[in-house]
């Protein structure tokens, strides 16, 4: 499987004999060059080449175009009205930095690997195909609702893998270029640590993801945190072999992107624009008590249909969220989307359930559940912290609160994963070059990253006024 | 408690613990070995991984029932996690310990693997439990490490 490069770029360039074999396969007709407008990157271009030909087949398989349907934000535009940019566009950007970052690896390291290069940027294409309605919150409701069972939901990325392998139109379209193509392209999406300079496009501290996704989201928010000088990171990354580790003990060694010296005020604005970005955007209270809702709904449904009882959810026994809770096919969750669930709220806001008709009703007029910062109340007594959890749990346990009157909100940003869980860790690093040629980690060198610390969210959501009041009796006295 | 439950685990595993992908792995096999903790495992980007297990132990050092040291190798900080507690009412006290025995034989690497392949076995791969494990972690399955993590499930399958 190699593509040939019309544009007469060397990039992916290999032997014609094979580009011959590629072209038969689609057809025998060459790709018309084909040109996206988007708000970050301005005009992203798909070439005539066999290979940019195919990844606009691929762009324009009904599994991608499911991704217009699918917010990259979810409920932040809740709180961020300009925040309605899709995965789609996320996607279409992703390739396009995707492409910038093998060009680069190319230049840097003298020679390229065109399928392995093509495997990445299309990997980078597809990485988000298998995102699920309000991806996180749509998760975390599968992931309640496997508790206690044997057999767990899958991830986004595990659906990803399934839709490229699976009998897909992106699945079809991917496969023209031989079934090694896709499966190579799957296998790369599904593994964990990296292979080699190539996995470091798809997954790294400069993955083409992550330099879209951070640039984007602080554009279409509107935030003005998250700065950093893109050109001149991507001007300064270099290649090098950096060791893997687990829990002390050394496995193994991978070659990935570092930074070169000169981009050390720009490493430390992109270490500090995303921390900003998390606590602004991502963990926003409003956004995700929006989330919060939709994962109890969700179980709501869920369980009813365990009681036999679906009929009460105001959902038809075929609405496509019933068929997929009932039936977890690739088929039936390729058919959910944030379109499908926002109309199902109109359904369920006439629920004979009370909890799907109340629960529905105020994410659809924005009624949302007020958090209390517990965690702040505290001010980093995290014991105090401790305590409270536990009289909570308890007194959820003991009925003093129903099962949706309160719901608890933990998560924890590290701004810079110099103490990360586990090996790929090593990966989340930024290593910068010193000046005799060997790199460090940007932590010990910055006096600002060092001084970062890692920040925790601990909040309980409350349904009314009344139950906000108890809640704050149980954090007296800790 | 949760909490309760990390802090005696780590004072049956002779008052110290090394690294958390121990930790997760240790509880993990542990409660696939029928001693259950009360954890749920999903799977993370680097196998079954249990988020409620991260939030007791951040919560038992915060309670103070057990300490984190941090060293630093291969350029990565690691967690040492040391019991104050004593072990008290650990359930199936004497198969966990057999277990626990087992587990430190090997390196984390090895129960990450093991644990992998054992939750892919019970999650749709049945068969090719072993194949998919290759796939997701093809940087650390080396022969040695796949003979020795087939090796910590037999033995575990022993105590069955």
């Amino acid at each position: 499987m190699v593509f040939v490069d019309h544009q007469g770029g060397c990039l992916l360039q290999s032997n014609a004999d094979s580009a011959h074999e590629v072209l038969s396969t689609i057809g025998g007709t060459v790709a018309k060059l084909q040109r996206v407008r988007d708000p970050l990157h301005d005009l992203i271009i798909f070439t005539e080449s066999d290979f940019e030909g195919l990844m606009w087949e691929a762009l324009n398989s009904r599994e991608f175009q499911r991704l217009r349907r699918i917010k990259q934000l979810g409920f932040s535009e809740l709180v961020y009205p300009g925040a309605t940019h899709t995965r789609f566009a996320h996607s279409a950007g992703v390739f396009h930095v995707a492409r910038q970052l093998a060009s680069l690896i190319k230049t840097r390291i003298g020679k390229i690997d065109p399928d392995r290069a093509n495997v990445a940027m299309a990997a980078a294409l597809v990485h988000d195909v298998g995102h699920g309605p309000f991806s996180h919150a749509f998760e975390d409701a599968m992931k309640q609702l496997g508790k206690g069972k044997e057999q767990k939901p899958k991830r986004h990325e595990l659906w990803t893998a399934d839709i490229v392998t699976g009998d897909t139109e992106l699945g079809a379209v991917l496969s023209k270029a031989g079934a090694e193509f896709r499966d190579s392209i799957a296998a790369l999406l599904k593994n964990e640590s990296p292979t080699d300079i190539y996995s470091a496009i798809v997954s790294s501290q400069f993955d083409a993801d992550r330099l879209d996704y951070v640039r984007r989201d602080r554009l279409m928010t509107g935030a003005q945190h998250g700065g950093f000088d893109y050109p001149w990171l991507l001007a300064n990354l270099e290649v090098d072999k950096i060791p893997l580790a687990i829990d002390g003990e050394h496995y193994a060694e991978a070659e990935t992107l570092i930074l070169g010296g000169k981009a050390f005020q720009a490493a430390e604005s992109y270490v500090l624009g995303l921390f900003h970005m998390y606590f602004a955007v991502y963990f926003h209270k409003a956004t995700r008590s929006a989330e919060k809702l939709l994962t109890a709904l969700v179980c709501r449904v869920g369980e009813l249909l365990d009681k036999g009882d679906v009929d009460k959810s105001g959902l038809p026994a075929n609405h496509p969220l019933v068929r997929f809770l009932r039936n977890s096919e690739l088929s039936e969750y390729l058919a959910l989307d944030d379109f499908v669930v926002w109309s199902s709220l109109h359904f369920m806001a006439e629920a004979a359930d009370e909890v799907c008709r109340d629960l529905s009703s105020r994410l659809l007029h924005r009624r949302l559940y007020k958090a209390i910062e517990i965690g702040d109340h505290f001010a980093g007594r995290d014991d105090a912290v401790a305590r409270f959890k536990m009289r909570l749990r308890e007194a959820v346990a003991n009925q003093v609160f129903s099962a949706t009157d309160v719901f608890e909100d933990q998560t924890n940003r590290t701004p810079y994963k110099l103490r990360g869980y586990e090996s790929s860790e090593a990966m989340a690093k930024i290593h910068i070059r010193k000046p005799d040629g060997s790199y460090e980690d940007l932590a010990r060198r910055s006096e600002v990253v060092k001084a970062l610390q890692s920040k925790s969210i601990y909040r309980v959501y409350v349904r009314d006024d009344a139950i906000g009041e108890r809640v704050r009796k149980l954090a007296e006295g800790l | 408690m949760e909490y309760t439950a990390v802090a005696e685990l780590i004072a049956l595993n002779g008052g110290r613990l090394v690294g958390r992908t121990r930790l997760q792995k240790s509880v993990y096999l542990l409660q696939a070995c029928g001693i259950n903790l009360g954890f749920d495992f999903d799977y993370h980007h680097y196998g079954p991984y249990s988020d409620e297990l991260a939030s007791a132990a951040r919560d038992a050092e915060a309670l103070g029932m057990v300490d984190v040291e941090w060293k630093t190798a291969y350029g990565n900080e690691y967690a040492i996690f040391q019991s104050k507690v004593p072990v008290g009412d650990f359930p199936n006290f004497d198969k966990a310990s057999e277990v626990l025995r087992i587990l430190s034989k090997y390196e984390a690497t090895v129960l990450e693997l093991a644990a992998t392949a054992d939750f892919l076995s019970k999650n749709g791969y049945r068969n090719d439990a072993w194949e998919e494990t290759k796939r997701r972690k093809a940087t650390k399955i080396t022969a040695q490490r796949l003979e020795q993590s087939k090796a910590l499930l037999g033995e575990l399958k022993t105590l069955h």
